[in-house]
């Protein structure tokens, strides 16, 4: 029996014998996407871990500078594909302060309607993802069968499952159907021994435990410092929420807490996900309650022309801080759209929440974090 | 069994010529029956996977509840192309899978189905499947070597690592029920624990050592929750990453026929083996072994996976000394006249 | 147990909320006289005009001041402003609720640009997005190289000058 190649090829430099490097993506089952993490590995700790990006950059900020304001709405769709009515929110927003367009009540009522289903959604498929990584794969269906039942709603409200396009400038695009309120209290009740069950399958599973907590910690002065923002943030325990901070839309009517975590592992901000869904509950279940009667959107010129300067908004979406700075020179095209993507300032920490940390953990990091490669790379 | 087939070649042929056609036939009927049960085991996992997922399995092929689906994965593995990456060792590569194989399917010679219906009785039973048992370690080294792959090196390693840290606290608590029974004969093991004294109910021994096992039996097995060398989500995707076709079929029939083996030497250890009311042993043997099977991809569909080091502290630091602690409490038991061999 | 766990960790909003750009102003104009923040026409934005020399020095301030405490790091782009680059950075507080932008100007070629990564590590990717998309070299920057488009990509894509294929083809119509 011969043998025809060298031992010697399979091992690393001899220079850095104890570093081996290892390439984890572009494509692989748990970046959540085109995410290339490249770890420098000390046997099976991590020494360094670089991720590379751009493997879904759209350039959408440069063709904002080609079409109008209304053309661009539904690009901003795509770009948190998982959560889209929250960029749209963000957007329109922003217009809405730089045209000084002001937004009916109901409609304003329905957007917060339709982002907390959104936020339930995104939540519930982070929850699925994030049990598929590690290997609780019934997880990953239960998450998707009550995901299901909330995108059904906004279904009925947009004619859309996943980019809603529902958001318009000036208001939403349909109201509500009939029936809203008891689709969404139905749903409300549901959800709640479904978030229960969860808790006692998954949540409160010893295999899972030891594996997301201590693990992956994100202190509080890193947090700020990188500017992460959203559920990681407040999973480190810093109390945050744009909905409370600078509301919008509305929300200073509803009640509801903002969870935080205590010392910014992954069951923290896996653990402030789920609370967050019982506090859009609760959020919902006010806002369809009390839904006032009225237009849904204010008229807005197709080409519209904003006065020159510029204006900033953002939300708390599902992901994080989501920002939208909008400059505009009079004309109908915008002159500077910057879009902040939570994802892409949380990917940028993952080099230092990683570092010291076993291969093993880089999973569960990373389905903590929860990023989406389309807010990251834009 | 052997002498039941030896009278039927008996009509035909003089007495040494059917004793050997007898042995030909007892192997032929072992492979016969793995292969029927690992098919049938592959269906049955698709479709507990899918009830604890709230959906339905295989439907469709071979209506109803797709009973012929794994007729048809079989074909559509024997079709496959039979890739080997240029760089790999050859003779490595090929003999890996079938290093993994034939002593999972050796195994069965022992395993007793009802009184007479056992290849050979070895009267070192459980000693032989135990040693047979550590073999298959051995295949997956060679499979994940001879890849010439870095990762499925590291695979293979890590799956080393973890089956021979299991495989201690799996003998230990076999240990512990051979000094309870004072035989290592698998009828004689069923024999001790007639008519209801199944060795899981001798306390305190019985249950102890019926966890360990379970426990070491799961991670042997490279079964969720430890199934990290197999780990498709993990960065590493496992020893058999490069093996297409009829090898990597082999590997998953190794896979099943473990699971199913182990499960049979727990029903026999533990729970009384082929005895039970009537004169239905095999379908007892069967009753028991499937509920255990049942409860390993219970297992599988409900936890998530144990990290690496979690998973070796667990072989190292709980189950080993728990075994040790329980064979000590048989050697007790024994010593104050609760089993032991008798006469 | 676990339950009793995450009933804790739910804190009632002992939350700070925002401060409008006046107030913002204000803060800042008691604790650091010498910058002269002004606010955006629509009364929303509270900003900042600073040299680029004296960038850092104005964002080290910003943060470690008692009073002001501008801890978070937002983000960080640029504008092309035709004859010339425009840094943005915006700076929140989540003790105050205050939020302030930094305003800086900088040619279109030739001058680099200060890198805030000794002040904010959250200035690290946006800096690099800034010179992928302008072309703006940041002096000090631990790891200056494309982020979002191929290392090969020639040009500068969010530069007015840069004429992307659609548009280009657009206009031959």
């Amino acid at each position: 029996m011969t043998v025809d190649y060298e031992v010697q090829e399979m091992l690393p430099e001899p220079h850095e014998f104890h570093e081996l490097e290892l390439n984890m993506g572009p494509q692989h089952p748990s970046t959540h996407g085109v995410l290339r993490l490249l770890l420098t590995l000390d046997s099976e700790v991590i020494l360094k871990a670089q991720p590379h990006i751009g493997y879904l950059h759209r350039s959408f900020e440069k063709f904002a500078e080609g079409m109008t304001y209304t053309q661009f709405l539904p690009y901003t769709d795509r770009l948190d594909y998982v959560s889209a009515i929250t960029n749209e929110f963000g957007y329109c927003l922003a217009a809405e302060k730089l045209a000084g367009i002001e937004v009916p009540r109901r409609a304003q009522y329905l957007r917060v309607i339709a982002a907390e289903l959104q936020r339930i959604a995104s939540h519930l498929l982070f929850v699925a993802t994030f049990g598929n990584d590690l290997a609780a794969v019934t997880v990953f269906l239960y998450g998707f069968r009550d995901r299901e039942r909330v995108i059904d709603i906004l279904d009925s409200l947009s004619g859309q499952r996943l980019t809603y396009h529902y958001l318009r400038l000036g208001g939403v695009m349909a109201d509500a159907v009939p029936g809203l309120d008891r689709k969404v209290l139905d749903l409300v009740d549901y959800l709640i021994p479904r978030l229960d069950e969860l808790d006692e399958l998954f949540t409160n599973n010893v295999i899972f435990r030891r594996r997301t907590e201590n693990v992956g910690i994100l202190t509080a002065e890193q947090a700020l410092d990188f500017g992460v923002s959203g559920p990681n943030l407040r999973g480190s325990g810093v109390a945050w929420d744009v909905r409370k901070a600078d509301p919008y839309s509305s929300y200073q009517d509803f009640e509801f807490d903002v969870p935080t975590g205590r010392q910014g592992d992954c069951f923290d901000r896996y653990a402030v996900r789920i609370e967050e869904m019982r506090q859009s509950l609760r959020i919902l279940k006010q806002a369809v309650e009390g839904l006032p009667e009225g237009e849904i959107r204010t008229k807005v010129s197709r080409n519209l022309k904003p006065p020159a300067g510029e204006a900033y908004a953002h939300v708390e979406g599902a992901r994080g801080d989501v920002g939208f700075f909008l400059i505009s020179d009079g004309s109908t095209n915008p002159y500077r759209l910057k879009i902040r993507g939570p994802s892409f300032i949380h990917t940028m920490a993952l080099e230092t929440i990683l570092k010291g940390w076993k291969i093993a953990d880089v999973i569960a990091v990373l389905g903590s974090i929860d990023i989406v490669l389309g807010e990251v790379d834009r | 069994m052997t002498d039941l087939f030896q009278r039927l070649w008996g009509h035909f042929f003089g007495p040494k010529v059917s004793l050997v056609l007898a042995y030909l036939t007892d192997a032929v009927a072992i492979l016969v029956f793995i292969l029927l049960t690992v098919m049938f085991l592959i269906w049955l996992e698709r479709k507990v996977a899918a009830r604890f997922q709230n959906r339905l399995g295989p439907m469709r092929v071979g209506r109803p509840h797709g009973w012929l689906q794994s007729v048809a994965d079989v074909l559509k593995l024997l079709l496959k192309e039979d890739v080997i990456p240029t760089k790999a060792d050859r003779w490595v590569f090929t003999l890996a899978p079938i290093v993994v194989v034939v002593p999972a399917i050796l195994i069965w010679v022992c395993i007793p189905f009802s009184r007479n219906l056992v290849a050979k009785d070895l009267n070192i039973g459980i000693f032989y499947i135990i040693s047979l048992a550590s073999l298959g370690v051995l295949g997956i080294i060679m499979g994940g070597w001879a890849a010439n792959n870095k990762y499925t090196l590291i695979g293979g390693l890590r799956s080393a690592a973890q089956m021979i840290s299991y495989e201690i606290p799996l003998v230990l608590s076999v240990v512990a029920v051979v000094v309870l029974a004072g035989t290592m004969d698998m009828n004689g093991l069923v024999a001790r624990q007639a008519p209801y004294r199944w060795f899981v109910f001798w306390v305190p021994v019985g249950p102890l050592a019926f966890l360990i096992y379970l426990t070491a039996a799961v991670a042997e097995t490279n079964r969720v929750p430890f199934d990290l060398p197999e780990a498709e989500s993990e960065l590493v995707s496992g020893f058999h990453t490069e093996y297409s076709g009829m090898k990597f079929g082999f590997f998953f029939l190794a896979e099943f026929t473990n699971m199913f083996a182990v499960s049979a030497i727990a029903t026999t250890l533990f729970l009384g083996g082929w005895l039970g009311p009537g004169n239905l042993g095999p379908l007892w043997f069967l009753i028991k072994t499937y509920a255990i099977v049942f409860f390993i991809m219970w297992l599988r569909w409900t936890l998530p996976r144990v990290r690496g080091d979690q998973l070796m502290k667990l072989a190292w630091k709980v189950l080993l000394p728990s075994s040790l602690v329980v064979l000590f409490l048989a050697s007790v038991m024994v010593a104050v006249g609760f089993g032991g061999a008798r006469g | 147990m676990f339950d009793q766990e995450m009933k804790q960790n739910i804190q009632q909003s002992s939350h700070p909320t925002a401060l409008s750009a006046e107030a913002t102003g204000e803060m800042i104009a008691r604790a650091l006289p010498d910058l002269k923040p002004s606010i955006s026409s629509a009364g929303q934005i509270c900003r900042i005009q600073v040299p680029k020399e004296s960038l850092v020095e104005v964002a080290e301030t910003l943060k470690g001041h008692p009073d002001l405490r501008f801890t978070y790091f937002s983000f960080m782009s640029a504008i092309d402003r035709s004859d010339h680059f425009e840094l943005v950075y915006l700076l929140q507080s989540p003790t105050t609720g205050g939020s302030v932008w930094l305003r800086s100007s900088m040619a279109r070629d030739g001058e680099a640009a200060p890198t805030l990564t000794g002040v904010y590590s959250g200035a690290g990717w946006h800096e690099r997005e800034a010179y992928d998309m302008f072309g703006i070299v940041f002096e000090g920057h631990p790891d200056l190289r494309t982020i979002l488009l191929p290392e090969d990509f020639q040009g500068h894509p969010l530069r007015k000058d840069f004429v992307a294929a659609y548009d280009f083809l657009a206009e031959r119509q």
